[in-house]
């Protein structure tokens, strides 16, 4: 690469930085693009310097650093690389093509001994940091003769070199220099002129690759903000959980102490009751002990409904028919309606087909968003209840809708949370429950609710037979 | 003249409510109830009334609201809260608005009487 021999034409030169462009805009890596800008400035088919080196300036720093340096640091090696180019005989696409297999930068002494430079940009700095500020060329004939940065002077060899600053959008982002410290070849003014055409164009590559890489590292740190994000998300998940969990032991703790207060209470009076030792105290004594027979009840009731709640209960399935099961709910719920003024409708699909179910566990979800839908109208409305079947997603639907006083979207969020209740005597394990045993079934529950215009619970179950019913 | 010191129980559980009231008439106390903090605070306009006790959640009033509203419009009154979630957050909250005491259902009967008497000697000190 560093022989004089073969000099190329001006046109060949022009040909090769044309084909060399190509290649940069190709190849991404910042280090790779160096060594090609590089390779070509030292190779005989390309300018044929014996040496190059190449610095970027590091704005945030206002430094000059070495990054990469091609060629011998003496006469000595400079002999035994063109010995070895010779007999290699590769042309510069070769090398280039090479670059994955060479060893990286640094691993040369004239490379190391480049990428040591860091250099202050100081106003009044000396040359060839002057190539900078200036954002022209420069050629010195023998810097031995010449005050240069003392940073360059350990670099240098022989008596000339030359520099040209690497200028992209009038800002200088770096700086080339070349010599020919081995075989004493003279730099002219046109080599320099030819080198600024390359120059300008290796800049823009080297510009490319640094927006390129500040672009990745900007997607790098965005996709880390967003797993960060991420993380904190699931970790606020997991918060909800806890705070679910908090709300259904204060639900469950309501709940226990509730009736557990009004038992010790009563007891009390009992015992107050039997010091006194009153003529009327059998009656009080009755009247007390009733309460505590009431409230022991009322507690073992809402172990069932817990249990029924958190507790697997076996399914007992068989292909039953909807329509039974929600004549039987319906008749139970009527007496109570008739009573508030509601209006209670059907309209059931006829072809509804029988579905594998828990005859049991079905009734009770049934009764209980029926129970849900009355209540929600104490002062009188309609219920209408109607069943149908949806082919496509293989399921039978029963949807129970009423005109009472509807949710707001705070309370809809919550109310498949257990405890979680809106009614005075509400222990808010009905929906929860009804979601449960939907789930067990492998169906689904949908609530669309709004203030006070009223409900509608749709409860989807798969019919895992679609066995048309007749009759 | 009743010269009983007069106690408001507000409880929207009726065994509660029903179950102290009775255990207070029987220790000689004059006794008033009320469902929720509303109704509550209706009462103690109308009726000089010593103590409150109250539980904390209750509908349309609850107990943390009701002893807001009896610091600025019955500041005399004596407050003691019951509550069956017994959260530090709001026993914290409870003491802060002038609570006398917090208690945690069920009631420790005996304790509840000592508290009552304490709170109305404070009172009848502070009167005299």
């Amino acid at each position: 690469m560093y022989t004089t021999k073969d000099t190329p034409s001006w046109e060949q030169k022009l040909f090769l930085i044309y084909e060399i462009c190509q290649i940069l805009q190709s190849v991404s890596p910042l280090e790779e693009k160096l060594y090609i800008i590089l390779t070509v400035l030292t190779a005989k088919e390309g300018f044929g310097f014996n040496r190059a080196a190449l610095f970027l300036v590091d704005e945030e720093r206002n430094m000059l650093e070495g990054r990469m340096g091609v060629g011998p640091v003496n006469a000595q090696e400079a002999e035994q690389i063109w010995e070895t180019l010779r007999q290699e005989g590769k042309t510069i696409y070769e090398y280039i093509e090479a670059y994955q297999r060479l060893p990286k930068s640094g691993v040369s002494s004239f490379d190391q001994q480049v990428q040591r430079v860091r250099l202050e940009l100081i106003p009044n700095a000396k040359p060839p940091i002057t190539c900078i500020r200036n954002k022209k060329p420069l050629i010195v004939h023998d810097w031995r003769n010449v005050c240069i940065e003392e940073a360059f002077s350990k670099l240098l060899v022989g008596g000339q070199f030359a520099c040209v600053p690497l200028v992209v959008k009038k800002k200088v982002i770096g700086l080339v220099l070349v010599d020919n410290a081995f075989n004493g070849k003279t730099i002219v003014e046109s080599d320099i002129k030819t080198l600024l055409v390359f120059a300008n164009y290796a800049a823009a590559a080297i510009e490319n690759t640094m927006l390129y890489k500040s672009l990745s590292e900007k997607i790098d740190a965005l996709a880390a903000a967003k797993e960060k994000l991420n993380r904190v998300h699931s970790r606020f998940k997991h918060y909800d959980g806890y705070a679910a969990m908090g709300r259904l032991a204060a639900g469950v703790a309501h709940e226990i102490r509730n009736p557990l207060n009004a038992i010790a209470l009563n007891i009390q009076i009992v015992k107050d009751i039997q010091q006194e030792n009153h003529g009327e105290s059998e009656f009080e004594i009755k009247e007390a002990l009733e309460v505590v027979t009431k409230e022991i009840n009322r507690l073992d009731g809402l172990v069932s409904e817990f249990l029924a709640y958190a507790t697997p209960s076996r399914m007992e399935l068989k292909y039953l028919d909807l329509h039974d099961i929600l004549y039987k709910v319906l008749k139970h719920k009527i007496s109570y309606s008739q009573t508030n003024s509601i209006k209670i409708s059907h309209n059931f699909c006829h072809d509804l087909p029988r579905v594998l179910i828990d005859e049991e566990q079905i009734r009770r979800a049934l009764f209980n968003v029926v129970l849900n839908a009355i209540q929600a109208m104490p002062n009188g409305g309609e219920l209408k209840v109607y069943t149908g079947l949806i082919k496509d997603r293989s399921c039978v639907c029963i949807r129970i809708e009423d005109t009472g006083i509807g949710m707001s979207k705070d309370v809809r969020k919550h109310v498949f949370e257990p405890f979680y209740s809106t009614k005075i005597d509400g222990l808010g394990l009905g929906l929860p429950i009804v979601e449960k045993i939907v789930e067990k079934h492998g169906g689904e529950i949908l609530i669309n609710s709004k203030k006070y215009k009223g409900t509608n619970v749709e409860i989807f179950l798969p019919a895992k037979e679609l066995k048309i019913k007749t009759g | 003249m009743n010269t009983r010191p007069c106690i408001l129980v507000v409880d929207d559980e009726e065994s509660s409510r029903v179950g102290l009231s009775k255990l207070l008439e029987k220790a000689n106390y004059a006794v008033a109830t009320a469902e929720n903090g509303k109704e509550a605070l209706e009462k103690v306009k109308g009726n000089v009334c010593d103590l409150v006790i109250t539980d904390m959640r209750m509908p349309l009033m609850g107990g943390i609201q009701l002893l807001r509203e009896l610091k600025e419009q019955a500041p005399d009154v004596g407050v003691i809260i019951v509550t069956a979630y017994g959260e530090v957050d709001s026993y914290l909250e409870a003491m802060n608005l002038g609570a006398f005491e917090y208690l945690n259902k069920p009631i420790k009967v005996d304790e509840l009487k000592k508290m009552i008497a304490k709170v109305l000697e404070g009172k009848s000190k502070a009167e005299a």
